[in-house]
């Protein structure tokens, strides 16, 4: 039931924000209809920017609700984020690396990059940090969450650190353009970026919800989950992979945007219980409704500039993250 | 059908906890692992149920639990552990319909559905099913716990193989009422053919239910066999550092301990 | 996909548009991205055609009624487009790529003007926004009035045989300068000024720089920006550093303010830099 409804209210949210702004909803019809008369201008604006923003804010939203409710299943806490697994520190020393050194680099790579240069560095980023943090906490076929955890604050003060370094190395251009992908936007989506990061995060949140019946099982400890019959090693092997894919792509094309992971997941545990059968497929529903929402706001606050996404997810974030924190104060168990 | 274990050697880093030990439990019967804290139950229990690398053999049923891959091992034989921490607000229904991850308890699928409700029953907490887990006593949660795991292998015979049951002092934390009626409910299990291996702390319960007890000292085995075999004086001393009176139950014939008549010995001053 | 096509035979023949000759005389719905760039069309008269502009934007004081389509390196596509715009002017650091794109593909020319911090850009940006607005003879009157008051700075600037030296600071962080190096604003109207960048150099764009190296610079002067706080304030804690105490700007005390605006190069920039000349030379004559 509730999965019916969060797909209506997507569906609903997908057609406001394709049909919101400054072209009216009648020409947008017209434009997706491709009826005659529609102006090139009309027609861009639709085919050009919004779906594809629409439908990046839609995987992205989804990729990364579904990613925090798989780490919380994982780390058996409701205050656990994606960027636990090192996706989020990696991506950002990535992009920092392309946005600095980029410009330094032989012409002929610049211009065979392109503009992909910084969401692929992102992307691999991510991906080295988690290998990284997944092999310092695996030990004889054991992955330990905890040492991932503290080993992650480890690595992130190291690339801080030599994000420092590049920062200071940066021009005035490059340090602007740092901060805001820091702070991510759907706004630079257009159908190459989206068509690069979608069979991923599509095929991740597939296969997502064949992770639920041993997420459900891992709430009793990993002990008791082997004895039920869940292979706890691969399983969390699959989950770290899913993971850092899925926000490693998102990340990639959309920059750091934060708290969907932890807000998403959070609040439907409260209206339909944590069963991860449901959670993970709602999760997804509800994050890309979220994202659409914050997308919404993001345009409109400071119309006809944009508010940096990352900044009303953190807003509303933020303080929904510490009234968590101070409801659940006896339930912190690593 | 038998459970056995033979050569059961553990070591952890330094320490050499269990030391080429073997033990047998047949099914239809109640074995009992015994022993003082540091002894190796714990830790022979987690190697017999595969939750701990060994060196030695178990075998379940004939088959070496090694080469018997999670899912299978999970339909053959389930763990109620000491104490359960639970990370997310479950109800009772959700944690109880957990048994069910591995597959059919039963022979038959249609049962499914009924199971959580009966094994809650069971153990004493009808109309619980609604509750949050979390806000349980400890006791219940123990006997939650328990339904769980009876669900997850409900009935003690399957296509003519028992089905084991390990519980690690399933009981220390429980009034004495409660305890009374889970030990009964595994000594029903087992009277119904299936195999129950125990580590117990409380010797008189032992004594009462078991029919088959190993004595644990230092990681090796001191006796087995039968309580009354195992639960004398000589025995009991030697690995618990104090000397208790032993006398017979009226009831049933069973070795009674009596803690009032007990004297530390020199040797075990600390423990 | 057929409704693609359409789009894409738009973008084609909007093609043409990205060649170097490109006038739009009769556009009046401009977004114009860029500080000096907006200041030359004001300088042009055209400023009626402007119907939105960009966050760094501020001057003269009636730009801020327009809509601000965000910061010129981060633009976004449908914030433009939702201004209703048929030229956009910009300068060419602008961005990002992606938005650029799509405003192309929307068929709606885009002028580049390319940035730069010597008198020869800023006329070059003059003449491109002129050709761009259709208006050839008053972008030529603009240049010609610009070129004659560069030659007269230039006048004032000849005859030093020992230019002052001088430290422009963005700001002071954790007690260290951020001082401007070469190929900055900064640079460039200290230079028009007559005085000689130290850090000049030493390195390019804005970094912190230690105390050494503030000490062997030798300034005679320290600038920073006006603006925020206290003038009296900050002049008092630049000139407390132990570096700068040390060099001949601390020992006179001589610390100046120059507006934003300076940093910039559009029109104003020979006004500015002559202000900046008549400052730097009262210091020095009050040695």
């Amino acid at each position: 039931m509730l999965t019916f409804c969060l797909t209506a209210l997507l569906v609903l949210a997908m057609l406001l924000s394709l049909g919101w702004g400054a072209v009216s909803d009648t020409e947008v019809i017209g434009a997706l209809l491709a009826v005659d008369g529609v102006s090139v201008r009309d027609r861009t604006i639709v085919w050009d920017i919004r779906l594809p923003r629409v439908l990046t804010g839609v995987l992205v939203g989804a990729a990364l609700a579904v990613s925090g409710a798989i780490m919380q299943g994982l780390f058996r806490n409701p205050l656990a984020d994606p960027g636990l697994v090192g996706v989020s520190a990696g991506a950002g020393f990535g992009a920092v690396l392309a946005i600095v050194l980029g410009a330094s680099a032989p012409f002929w790579f610049q211009a065979m990059m392109g503009y992909y240069l910084v969401p692929l560095a992102a992307f691999f980023g991510g991906w080295i940090t988690t290998l990284l943090l997944y092999s310092v906490a695996t030990r004889n076929g054991r992955t330990s969450v905890a040492t991932m955890l503290l080993a992650g604050i480890a690595l992130a003060a190291l690339t801080g650190a030599l994000t420092g370094i590049l920062v200071y190395y940066a021009t005035d251009d490059e340090l602007r353009d740092l901060t805001f992908w820091g702070l991510g936007s759907v706004a630079g989506a257009n159908w190459q970026k989206f068509w690069s990061a979608a069979p991923l995060i599509i095929i991740c949140l597939i296969a997502a919800p064949f992770l639920a019946r041993s997420l459900n099982a891992l709430a009793l400890g990993e002990a008791a989950a082997g004895h039920l019959g869940i292979r706890v090693q691969a399983m969390k092997r699959i989950a770290i992979l899913t993971v850092a894919c899925s926000v490693g792509a998102a990340v990639a094309v959309t920059g750091g945007i934060g708290f969907v992971g932890i807000v998403v997941p959070h609040l439907l545990r409260l209206v339909q219980g944590p069963d991860h059968n449901r959670l993970l497929i709602n999760s997804a529903l509800l994050g890309a409704v979220m994202l659409l929402l914050a997308d919404a706001i993001s345009r409109t606050v400071i119309a006809p500039a944009e508010m940096p996404i990352g900044i009303i997810t953190a807003v509303i974030g933020g303080p929904f993250f510490l009234w968590i924190l101070m409801r659940n104060r006896s339930l912190v168990d690593l | 059908m038998e459970l056995i274990a033979r050569n059961i050697s553990v070591r952890f880093g330094a320490a050499q906890i269990l030391q080429n030990v073997d033990f047998t439990a047949k099914a239809g019967s109640f074995s009992a692992i015994i022993g003082p804290n540091g002894s190796g139950k714990t830790t022979l229990l987690r190697a017999m149920t595969g939750e701990i690398g060994h060196s030695g053999r178990v075998s379940i049923n004939g088959q070496d639990t090694r080469e018997t891959d999670a899912d299978t091992l999970a339909r053959q034989r389930a763990v109620l552990a000491q104490s359960t921490q639970l990370a997310f607000p479950f109800t009772v229904l959700e944690v109880v319909r957990l048994g069910l991850t591995a597959g059919v308890a039963t022979g038959d699928p249609t049962d499914t559905a009924d199971l959580p409700f009966k094994a809650l029953a069971r153990v004493g907490l009808e109309g619980f099913e609604g509750r949050f887990y979390a806000e349980l006593s400890g006791g219940e949660k123990q006997r939650v716990q328990l339904a769980r795991v009876l669900v997850q292998i409900w009935l003690p015979v399957l296509n003519a193989q028992p089905r084991w049951l390990f519980l690690d002092e399933p009981v220390s934390s429980l009034d004495i009422g409660h305890q009374l009626l889970v030990m009964q409910i595994a000594a029903d299990y087992a009277k119904a053919g299936g195999g129950v291996i125990s580590v117990m702390h409380d010797l008189n319960l032992t004594a009462m239910f078991a029919q088959n007890v190993m004595l644990l000292a230092d990681g090796n085995c001191l006796a087995s066999g039968k309580p009354s075999e195992v639960l004398t004086n000589a025995t009991l001393s030697t690995a618990y550092g104090c000397s208790l009176a032993i006398k017979t139950a009226p009831t049933d014939g069973a070795p009674w301990l009596l803690p009032h008549a007990a004297r530390l010995t020199e040797h075990r001053t600390t423990s | 996909m057929m409704i693609r096509i359409v789009p894409l035979i738009a973008a084609c023949t909007a093609w043409p548009t990205i060649s170097a000759a490109e006038r739009y005389p009769t556009a009046d719905a401009i977004v114009s991205v860029g500080g000096p760039i907006t200041e030359i069309i004001y300088a042009l008269g055209e400023e009626n055609r402007i119907i939105a502009r960009d966050t760094t934007s501020v001057f003269p004081d009636e730009v801020s009624d327009l809509p601000d389509v965000g910061y010129m390196r981060r633009l976004s596509a449908e914030g433009v487009l939702s201004v209703g715009p048929d030229l956009i002017i910009a300068r060419s650091t602008s961005g990002p790529e992606e938005a650029l794109d799509q405003l192309r593909g929307a068929a709606v020319p885009i002028v580049f003007v390319e940035d730069g911090f010597t008198p020869e850009a800023v006329l070059a940006s003059v003449d491109t926004v002129g050709e761009a607005l259709g208006v050839e003879e008053k972008a030529d009157a603009l240049i010609a009035k610009l070129t004659a008051d560069f030659a007269e700075l230039e006048q004032k600037r000849v005859g030093r045989d020992d230019p002052i030296r001088v430290l422009f600071a963005l700001s002071i962080d954790g007690g260290r300068l951020n001082a401007s190096g070469r190929g900055t604003g900064a640079d460039g109207i200290i230079t028009l000024a007559g005085g000689v960048n130290v850090m000049a150099d030493t390195f390019e764009g804005y970094k912190l720089v230690n105390d050494e190296a503030v000490i062997l610079a030798a300034p005679d002067v320290i600038i920073m920006m006006d603006g925020r706080g206290d003038h009296g304030g900050r002049a008092e804690e630049v000139l407390a550093l132990p570096s700068v105490s040390l060099t001949s700007a601390g020992e006179n005390e001589a610390f100046i303010t120059i507006p934003g605006a300076a940093l910039g190069f559009g029109p104003r920039t020979p006004q500015l830099a002559s202000d900046l000349l008549t400052q730097l030379e009262t210091l020095s004559d009050e040695d």
